[in-house]
């Protein structure tokens, strides 16, 4: 597992100034696991001028 | 007025107010009278005011006497989730947080619904900073689902379908960001309009997710949100995501049938199970379209939870930015559930979050260009299961049974948030536990007004609208 309990410990507390109960950090780590691995191997598919703002440029273009 | 009266549509109401059969002021009395009586049943207010309504009611009176109509909703009492700010006044969120805050400014749904005549007979009830898709409130009591207390009404807009399915008011405003207008629709019984997305301002609106939040309206008939989302829709220079798109004529659809119309019908979706008893009378809202004219095609979703994935990331990472510091600070004043569907995003990395982002658009573009292509309207379920009961789905402090159960609510909503498309959930029957049953329908950008056909086509041959709980 790439996110593990600590890491989610250490990350929360050195970056965000936040606490997390060993417990807590475990089901965390599992959640991001899972989002982090689902959206990192998606991204393989998107290409180097793919941006959040082709969404609207979609949204208003196609009826 | 008679109880007949308080029971009238948006349409009608307002009709009867501008031809002076009734004034605003018996409307809006009929209305509070209703909404003191049922808020005991049904805790779907988190404040009643009447004071303000009665005073703005006889303000629209001494109007129209005076020869002045406000707009189409002169002298309609509706009642809005609790996150709409009013300057002045308080907003909680459905939080403890901010049980005492008072707006620094008025929501331009609100302005637009002033300026167009309609009367707040107060602040709804709704899940805790509207993450929450079943009607628990920690703080504020839970509401309850009119057709039985015991069940969930749906959320996080569960005072609006609560109060309108119970004939408290005529139309609310909910937002939705993973389904919090159409859940709590699907579970009422009534119709629930989450529009394209930037279709209608969110400035003044509480954020959950600033890239998928939407407001929209819930009401009983087709021509009750047409009216509604005509009041509120349009650009608004205060909201940077607000589409410059002409606005409509969200009525145009209306009485003209859908002859023709081609109607993509999700049979499969991917790891999204649906309920036989739901499919079986998903199954005949298909047939009673099909029998109005409308040619279907089955289809089969394949991408539902990578977009519920997508939708999920950017849903955690810009809640825990917006909610950071009170995380840090007062994490003891969240409902527990609600602080842990936050937390996760203090951890994920911005990449993947902006990924998330970034995915939008061209997974929008696959969808229309193959899934819709030839497709006028999707058609899929709203809930895809009975509706269960509040106790079932107590998220506080419970085991991973209850939160997959949760977590299955909004398989078929969320991910129309991260694409951004019109839906609308539309009542097509009740399951053996009496609780409704739901379809959504899903266009095209900016094709409301075809969804409103459908849905005023399909109320036309069926009477699942017209029945009142307890009635």
């Amino acid at each position: 597992m790439a996110a593990t309990p600590k890491l989610v410990q250490e990350c929360a507390r050195l970056l965000q100034g936040k606490e997390f109960s060993e417990a807590r950090a475990a089901e965390l780590a599992i959640e991001v696991e899972r989002l982090n691995g689902d959206v990192r191997r998606a991204a393989a598919t998107l290409g180097f001028d793919d941006e959040p703002a082709t969404f609207l440029a979609v949204l208003n273009g196609r009826r | 007025m008679s109880e007949d009266t308080a029971l009238l549509g948006v349409a009608d109401l307002a009709a009867a107010i501008r031809t002076k059969q009734i004034s605003a002021l018996e409307a809006t009395r009929a209305a509070l009278a209703r909404s003191e009586h049922g808020q005991r049943r049904l805790n779907c207010f988190i404040a009643i005011e009447a004071e303000p309504a009665l005073a703005r009611a006889a303000e629209l009176d001494r109007a129209l006497a005076a020869g002045r109509v406000a707009g189409p909703l002169h002298g309609v009492p509706l009642a809005h989730k609790d996150m709409f700010y009013r300057e002045g006044r308080i907003s909680t969120g459905g939080s403890l947080i901010r049980r005492d805050w008072r707006a620094d400014r008025t929501a331009t749904v609100l302005e637009r619904l002033d300026a167009a005549g309609a009367i707040d007979l107060g602040r709804l009830n709704m899940a805790e900073f509207a993450a929450g898709p079943t009607g628990h409130n920690k703080h504020y009591g839970d509401c309850r689902n009119p057709w039985n207390p015991a069940h969930m009404p749906g959320g996080s807009s569960s005072g609006s379908g609560a109060a309108v399915a119970a004939r408290l008011a005529p139309a609310a405003l909910g937002s939705d960001t993973g389904g919090s207008i159409r859940l709590p629709a699907a579970a009422c019984g009534v119709l629930g309009l989450k529009p394209t997305y930037g279709r209608v301002s969110r400035y003044g609106a509480m954020p959950r997710s600033w890239s998928l939040d939407h407001v929209g309206p819930l009401a009983r008939t087709a021509k009750d949100c047409a009216l509604l989302l005509g009041a509120i829709a349009g650009h608004d220079p205060k909201d940077g995501a607000s589409s410059h798109e002409p606005v409509a004529d969200f009525g145009a659809a209306l009485g003209k049938g859908i002859k023709g119309l081609r109607i993509g019908v999700v049979t499969e979706a991917d790891g999204a199970p649906v309920d036989p008893e739901v499919r079986a009378l998903l199954d005949r809202s298909v047939e009673v379209l099909r029998s109005l004219g409308a040619e279907t095609v089955p289809l089969r979703l394949d991408r539902l939870t990578l977009w519920f994935r997508f939708a999920e990331t950017v849903i955690k990472s810009e809640a825990a930015t917006m909610h950071g510091k009170w995380l840090r600070e007062r994490p003891q004043d969240y409902s527990d559930h609600v602080r842990a569907r936050i937390e996760a995003g203090l951890v994920l990395p911005a990449t993947r979050y902006l990924e998330a982002l970034s995915q939008r658009g061209p997974e929008l573009a696959r969808f229309l260009e193959t899934t819709m292509a030839g497709i006028d309207v999707l058609h899929c379920p709203a809930i895809p299961m009975p509706i269960p009961t509040l106790a079932e789905t107590d998220v506080e402090g419970t085991g991973e049974a209850v939160l997959a159960l949760v977590a299955r609510i909004t398989q078929f909503t969320r991910p129309f948030n991260f694409l951004g498309l019109p839906a609308l959930s539309i009542p097509c029957g009740f399951s053996r536990n009496g609780l409704p049953v739901a379809f959504q329908a899903v266009g095209k950008p900016y094709a409301e007004a075809m969804l409103l056909g459908v849905a005023d086509a399909y109320q036309g041959a069926t009477e699942w609208h017209k029945r009142v709980p307890g009635g």
